[in-house]
């Protein structure tokens, strides 16, 4: 575990790299954070034009929760092989999978971050407020729900890395599933029974439901607890299948040559 | 006594995406490199070079044959193989630019193993030994081709490998840094080290290769000591000259061991293409006799150094 967190320390250390390439806090703040904030401000001022409470909070906890989450990753899974790096990662005695994980989990800290960021703006600007204890809870099932949709990018980026070519339509597919199937803007329930248990079965899903949980009126701490634990479960299932396939498709590419594809 | 590198039959095809067109890279290679041997794998581009360092160092999987690192085979025994070799690719790709040189180092140092303890002092005198010392704390986007092929070499020693293979390393090294690479080669195999280098520089392999293999269109083509090359390439050596003397031409034919006398550009500029190494001396005689001034000698390139030796010997190895 020492060996593998060494690994994910440098694989880490080019990712802050790349994302140094992409952003510093001034374009980042005055990029990508207006980019997110401004579409977050128009689904939830759609919210608002419905009238309703209860679906400008919905809306609200949707899009601030899941801000920016899923942008980059997938792509970032097949940078190696633009370096040129992927087949020397590969050959070396080590697993590539810490190396792939650190250099793609910077962007998960820029989804905690983002996420972070438009919860408080949103917030104020609607004049939401929550206890204490509430708003400690729902960042840390922000940064839940962050890594649990990190480790489906890991195992959609390793898919991806197969046909680097259409390594961002892949990125793009993932936030798109996120934000139509996962309860961010539509229910759950308003997709059909058997979308409903795929739905169930991606990151995000559960732990939306457990924020609403957490920020509506008399909270349950059952139910938050089980939606939790749910979305922990599916993480742990992500990270899993992840794990799985990243060294297997690697190892694969030795027999038909896509290890060296660009 | 198991040999360092061993390979009987090996060949590659790839499969060309989304046609059923398959290439073959590589057919029936057969080698033995004894421990601590320098070998040069000689040949132009396409020949196959780099898909059997391929093979040899884990990349890819053969689809012939067996190849195998001091007894463990490359297929089966992939985690033994990867813990025994390093590998050097030449070129601009390879490394993460937006490291520095000592990061680059460490990172790789920490993905082959080395202990957290001994990673410092080994980065510091790989960096002394490729003359990075002075710009490790640079990052490699900075770095000049002639720099980042010193640090492919530097990440490619990092696991003090028994094993090393150097696919084009002096490709970008200035004439200086390409002498410091081969003293490099030199202390390495002094090391007990054994080293599968391609190259297209024929000095290079003369300078530091123990024997050279020859390889072409995916076949060995022979296993040569550098001297014996050497002889093969200077019994090949070709004049060049000026005269649009027709009785000029027909005596530099008649020399002995003249192949062939050519036109080049029209009458004017003709080519004599030799068999004999010994031809030459008669060849500038009789050219200077007749009172040509332009002359020029020179020898084949490689690739014109095989073609002769397909016509001269087939494929046999």
């Amino acid at each position: 575990m020492r060996h593998a967190l060494r690994i994910y320390r440098y694989g880490l250390l080019v990712g802050a790299r790349d994302f140094a390439i992409f952003w510093n806090w001034k374009t980042w703040c005055g990029g990508w954070m207006m980019r997110i904030l401004t579409n977050v401000f128009v689904w939830v001022l759609l919210g608002r034009l419905l009238g309703s409470q209860e679906k400008l909070h919905y809306l609200m906890v949707g899009f601030a929760a899941t801000a920016g989450v899923g942008t980059f990753a997938v792509a970032a899974a097949s940078w190696d092989r633009l370096d040129g790096t992927y087949s020397l990662l590969v050959i070396s005695p080590s697993s590539i999978a810490p190396a792939l994980f650190g250099r793609m989990s910077v962007w998960m800290y820029g989804w905690i971050a983002s996420a972070f960021v438009t919860f408080f703006i949103v917030s104020l600007a609607f004049q939401w407020t929550f206890s204490v204890l509430a708003t400690a809870v729902t960042l840390a099932i922000i940064v839940l729900i962050c890594v649990t949709t990190f480790f489906l990018t890991v195992a959609v980026g390793a898919v991806a890395s197969l046909a680097p070519r259409i390594r961002n339509m892949c990125s793009f597919l993932v936030t798109l599933v996120i934000m139509a199937f996962c309860g961010v803007s539509v229910p759950v329930s308003f997709w059909p029974g058997w979308l409903q248990v795929v739905c169930y079965l991606l990151p995000v899903t559960h732990g939306l439901e457990a924020i609403r949980l957490v920020l509506g009126e008399g909270a349950n701490a059952t139910a938050i607890l089980r939606q939790v634990g749910l979305e922990v479960l599916v993480g742990f299932g992500w990270l899993g299948l992840s794990l799985l396939i990243v060294d297997r498709f690697a190892e694969a590419g030795r027999a038909d040559g896509t290890i060296e594809l660009v | 006594m198991t040999k360092a590198i061993s390979t009987q039959g090996v060949g590659r095809v790839y499969s060309a995406s989304g046609k059923s067109k398959e290439v073959r890279a590589l057919s029936d290679v057969a080698l033995e490199i004894e421990e601590g041997e320098v070998r040069g794998l000689l040949g132009p581009n396409g020949a196959g070079k780099t898909t059997l360092v391929k093979i040899l160092s884990t990349v890819l999987l053969p689809t012939e044959g067996r190849a195998t690192i001091f007894g463990h085979d490359v297929v089966r025994e992939t985690a033994a193989v990867r813990g025994m070799i390093g590998i050097v690719f030449g070129g601009d790709r390879g490394l993460y630019w937006q490291l520095t040189a000592r990061e680059t180092l460490e990172y790789w140092a920490a993905l082959y193993h080395v202990p957290p303890r001994e990673t410092k002092a080994r980065v510091e005198t790989l960096l002394e030994r490729v003359g990075l010392a002075a710009r490790a704390n640079e990052r490699v986007e900075g770095f000049s081709r002639g720099m980042k092929q010193r640090l492919h070499l530097a990440r490619g020693l990092v696991a003090n490998a028994r094993v090393l293979f150097l696919d084009e390393p002096t490709i970008g090294l200035d004439p200086i840094a390409a002498r410091d690479f081969r003293t490099l080669v030199k202390e390495l195999k002094s090391e007990g080290r054994t080293i599968l280098i391609t190259t297209h520089d024929m000095a290079e392999a003369e300078a530091v290769c123990d024997r050279v293999a020859l390889i072409d269109r995916g076949r060995l083509l022979a296993v040569e000591t550098p001297a014996s090359l050497a002889r093969l390439v200077s019994q090949h050596e070709r004049v060049d000259f000026d005269s649009a003397e027709p009785a000029v031409v027909a005596s530099v034919r008649a020399v002995p061991g003249v192949a062939s006398v050519s036109a080049r550009n029209g009458d004017h500029r003709h080519r004599v293409d030799l068999v004999d190494g010994g031809a030459l001396r008669g060849v500038l005689q009789t050219l200077v006799a007749a009172g040509v001034t332009t002359i020029s000698t020179s020898r084949p390139s490689l690739e014109e150094v095989y073609v002769h030796m397909i016509g001269d010997r087939g494929l046999k190895v």
